[in-house]
């Protein structure tokens, strides 16, 4: 029994010894400054030191293999920091104010068609550039890269993203020169566009005798100091780096998934950029005097997609679709939901890309005639759900609200909301049975390629999904635009499929959603358009 | 006392809820809607990507030869590979898991501290103005969502005050005693003092709550006893009646809440570990949720599992140092 007793009173002792320790830490961190090595997502505001960029995104990289993720963060913090592709793309607007894709080097310092065909691409590859191990870059590791990124058959990983270069055939070394041949099916104006960005190069030694998805090697202008699992990736400058030291010659990439959290980053002077803000976030930061914004429009239509293949579906027939467009008082929508981050539009191609016919409006918002094409389409009485992901897109949700609030309003349909979660309703909208797919889904599309883009969810490009939403029409028109080699005609052609997607009705085109970012004062960055973030495009701001 | 036979039968138990736990955990994943496929592969994804990588995942095996697999992986250690990001499972959590459990201890330790001395100042001066002031705290405590509090924290003492940082880890305990222990530098201490801070009272506020109004009905209760009048006729001096007579007696319904509350810390830190980006196995699961990475899911349900049979054995142990009547077998 004795030993018992004693047992307890140490035991009460640690416990006070604990509580003592406690207190006296808490006493100590209430006086003391922060900790400049501290690391984590910065401490106080005097953690960042000049040469350091902080820049936080909302979810962890899926992957530090540039090639095999589908992840647009996971491409501002791996693919624009650490890797580079052959050529970048310098955002331009042509004479008439169109955004147009202008290729400047990147790996490859010049480029240029061997062939009459133009389907034989050369690059002239950079000399003395090293990857961050030190491999010296040779048209073997560009070749291995091409194939690995495009080529479903001679990728390990399977060419995920080959959608991205769609002409894409073989990609060879030229003998006796530093160079690479990039074979496609067929010529396209579009050509040289499409790598622009993308594939990200990798070293084929390193790759064949590491996993890339856990160590990253690039010859990006920043290379992996650190990176603390969920919490932080510090990047430092490549000395060996083949172009302009940039302006922050460290970047620490933050997690933070809360927008209010992000925000609350960025006013305490913890963060420098904030990548993916809502609006909400958008206007605090506004209103902050140590802070400022940008926001930016992107290639991304959000639309009402009409399931037209198989037999319970209304949206067969053109009139029920086009009832559907009119019953959408859409520019209210847009206006009162999306706000000042969406414009509305008028098919896939919003007005800033050169794809965009000139000439189309918006539906009229016209109920009394819209019940009149439901008689008419034989569908009256009908009821259908429209299925929405939330948070997804920009006001994804409480705009599927308001537009079903819109139909629900005709006298002869019948529609209900239904919020899903994100990833069962990619699950349905890309299953290879169209009858799995919802009828009615918003979705939204991104990426400037705009036949490509097209095509994707228009059905003709990947067999199996996106199958419900067919028009054999349409796949001949784009069929007849990828055949075009030269610019005029391929912008006549796409401007045809522009034309054919908002009077066949084939969805109800909403808005184009804004990206938002907020800023620090400390530092300067222009948004750009494709959505991509370059942390070495950003500067001090004096 | 605790028996050696009692130990394993309690291990037994333990063993036979985590295979159950396991087993519906298994069965939950297989009738949720999503495929792993859609997670692994983008929308474009060929039909031919889709099958290969169906078949590097062991989808196209039967059911019971994927649980099969699933168990034996487990029972080695291996909770197989997430989907989105291919790392092991396992290594993900093992390199989380001390951000949370961190964060837990910190919670439930700020949570004693205050509550225990509020119940038994509570008790002691009761439907006295301090009593009131503490009843009226800690009801405040339990029916503020820690979300909330939690933002409110950020927006208040880290931006307008500037005196915590909004968010992240700084860095480990352990690294912040390796460097006081071998550096003699306190600095790391007190860089995650800064950091634990916040997430640690808007976790620990609801637990501080509860604890308070059990100490302070227990404490009641005890006083009433005729072993504290004894004491006080004796002559004791009043604090030790109250805290090394009466506290500890009470204490016994306080430990199995304890013993509850620090599993569901470890299972319900996500909100706080998102509020605070603290990079924990809560913010892995969000993610892991919003990507239906199935097999950090998995994973992380059982690591919660675990940690509840662990911690309540635990308790049930504690029982016997607090109180020797106590005989477990």
């Amino acid at each position: 029994m004795k030993q018992t007793d004693t047992n307890r009173r140490d035991l009460m002792k640690y416990i006070g010894m604990g509580a003592g320790a406690s207190i006296s830490v808490a006493m100590a961190g209430c006086s003391g400054e922060s900790d400049p090595n501290g690391g984590g997502n910065g401490g106080t505001e005097t953690d960042v030191d000049d040469d350091t960029l902080v820049a936080t995104q909302p979810i962890w990289p899926e992957s530090m293999d540039p090639q095999n993720h589908a992840s647009s963060n996971t491409y501002d913090m791996i693919n624009y920091s650490l890797y580079e592709p052959l050529l970048y793309n310098n955002e331009e607007t042509d004479d008439d104010g169109n955004y147009i894709v202008d290729p400047y080097p990147g790996l490859a310092t010049d480029w240029e068609f061997i062939d009459d065909d133009e389907t034989e691409l050369r690059f002239y590859l950079r000399e003395g550039v090293t990857f961050h191990n030190g491999n010296e870059l040779t048209p073997e590791d560009v070749v291995f890269s091409l194939k690995r990124g495009l080529d479903v058959e001679e990728s390990e990983i399977g060419a995920p993203r080959e959608t991205r270069v769609p002409t894409y055939e073989d990609a060879v070394a030229v003998e006796d020169e530093f160079a690479v041949d990039l074979i496609m099916s067929n010529a396209t104006p579009k050509a040289i566009d499409r790598v622009c960005g993308y594939p990200s190069i990798m070293s084929k030694e390193f790759v064949e005798n590491n996993d890339p998805a856990q160590e990253p090697n690039g010859t990006g202008p920043y290379q992996l100091e650190e990176a603390v699992e969920g919490e932080e990736l510090v990047y430092t400058y490549y000395e060996d780096y083949w172009g302009e030291e940039p302006d922050f010659t460290t970047v620490r990439w933050n997690i933070a998934s809360e927008t209010q959290t992000q925000v609350s980053q960025v006013q305490a002077g913890e963060t420098d950029l904030a990548v993916e803000i809502n609006p909400q976030g958008l206007t605090q930061l506004r209103d902050d005097d140590n802070a400022h914004t940008a926001t930016t429009p992107t290639p991304r239509s959000v639309f009402m997609q009409m399931r037209n293949v198989g037999d319970d579906t209304p949206f067969q027939s053109t009139e029920f679709r086009q009832a559907m467009c009119l019953a959408i008082d859409n520019e209210d929508v847009t206006d009162n939901v999306v706000g000042e981050y969406g414009e509305a539009t008028t098919t896939l191609a919003p007005e800033f890309l050169p794809e965009s016919h000139p000439d189309l409006e918006q539906y009229p918002y016209d109920p009394g005639r819209a019940e009149e094409l439901v008689d008419e389409s034989g569908f009256a009485g009908t009821s259908f759900e429209l299925h929405t992901p939330q948070g997804r897109y920009l006001r994804d949700s409480e705009v599927a609200q308001a537009i079903t609030e819109d139909i629900d309003s005709l006298s002869n349909v019948s529609c209900d909301v239904n919020i899903r979660d994100s990833n069962s309703w990619i699950d349905d909208l890309t299953s290879d049975n169209a009858a799995d797919q919802p009828v009615a889904s918003i979705v939204g599309w991104g990426g400037a390629d705009f036949l490509v883009k097209t095509a994707v969810v228009q059905c003709s490009l990947v067999e199996g999904s996106w199958g419900g939403n067919c028009y054999d029409e349409l796949e001949e028109l784009i069929d007849e635009a990828n055949q075009m080699s030269e610019w005029e005609p391929y912008l006549e052609a796409s401007r045809e499929i522009s034309r054919w997607l908002h009077e066949e009705y084939v969805n109800v085109w909403l808005y184009n959603s804004f990206n938002l970012y907020g800023m620090s004062n400390r530092i300067d960055f222009d948004p750009r358009i494709d959505e991509a973030v370059y942390p070495q495009s950003a500067t001090r701001n004096e | 006392m605790v028996s050696g036979r009692y130990l394993v039968k309690r291990f037994v138990h333990g063993i036979l809820v985590v295979w159950g736990a396991i087993t519906l955990i298994f069965v939950l994943r297989h009738i949720s809607p999503g495929s792993p496929i859609n997670v692994m592969t983008p929308p474009t994804a060929s039909p031919e990507l889709r099958e290969r990588v169906a078949e590097e995942l062991g989808l196209n095996q039967p059911i019971y030869v994927q649980y099969l697999d699933y168990l034996g992986g487990v029972l080695t250690g291996d909770l197989g590979n997430s989907y989105v990001r291919g790392a092991p499972v396992s290594q993900l959590l093992i390199d989380r898991a001390p951000a949370t459990i961190e964060l837990a201890i910190a919670a439930t330790v700020i949570a004693l501290i205050i509550a225990i001395p509020l119940g038994v100042i509570s008790a002691t001066n009761r439907d006295e103005p301090l009593d009131y002031g503490a009843s009226l705290a800690s009801l405040l405590g339990i029916s503020t969502p820690n979300f909330w509090l939690g933002l409110m924290l950020i927006m208040v003492v880290s931006v307008q005050i500037g005196f915590f940082p909004t968010s992240g880890r700084g860095t480990g305990f352990v690294a912040a005693v390796q460097l006081l222990v071998f550096e003699m530098d306190a600095g790391g201490f007190v860089t995650w003092f800064q950091h634990i801070i916040l997430p640690a009272i808007t976790l620990g506020t609801y637990f501080m709550a509860l604890i308070t109004r059990l100490t302070r009905s227990e404490m009641l209760e005890e006083l009433e006893q005729e072993y504290v009048q004894v004491c006080r006729a004796k002559g004791l001096p009043e604090p030790l009646v109250l805290y090394k007579h009466a506290l500890r007696n009470s204490m016994l319904p306080v430990v199995t809440v304890v013993g509850l509350q620090v599993g569901y810390l470890i299972g319900g830190s996500i909100v706080v570990e998102v509020v605070f980006s603290w990079p924990g196995v809560g913010n892995l699961i969000i993610d892991a949720l919003t990507n239906s990475d199935w097999m950090i899911i998995q994973g992380y349900l059982i690591l919660v599992s675990v940690s509840w049979v662990t911690v309540n054995f635990f308790v049930d142990v504690t029982y016997t140092v607090l109180d020797p009547t106590v005989s477990l077998e």
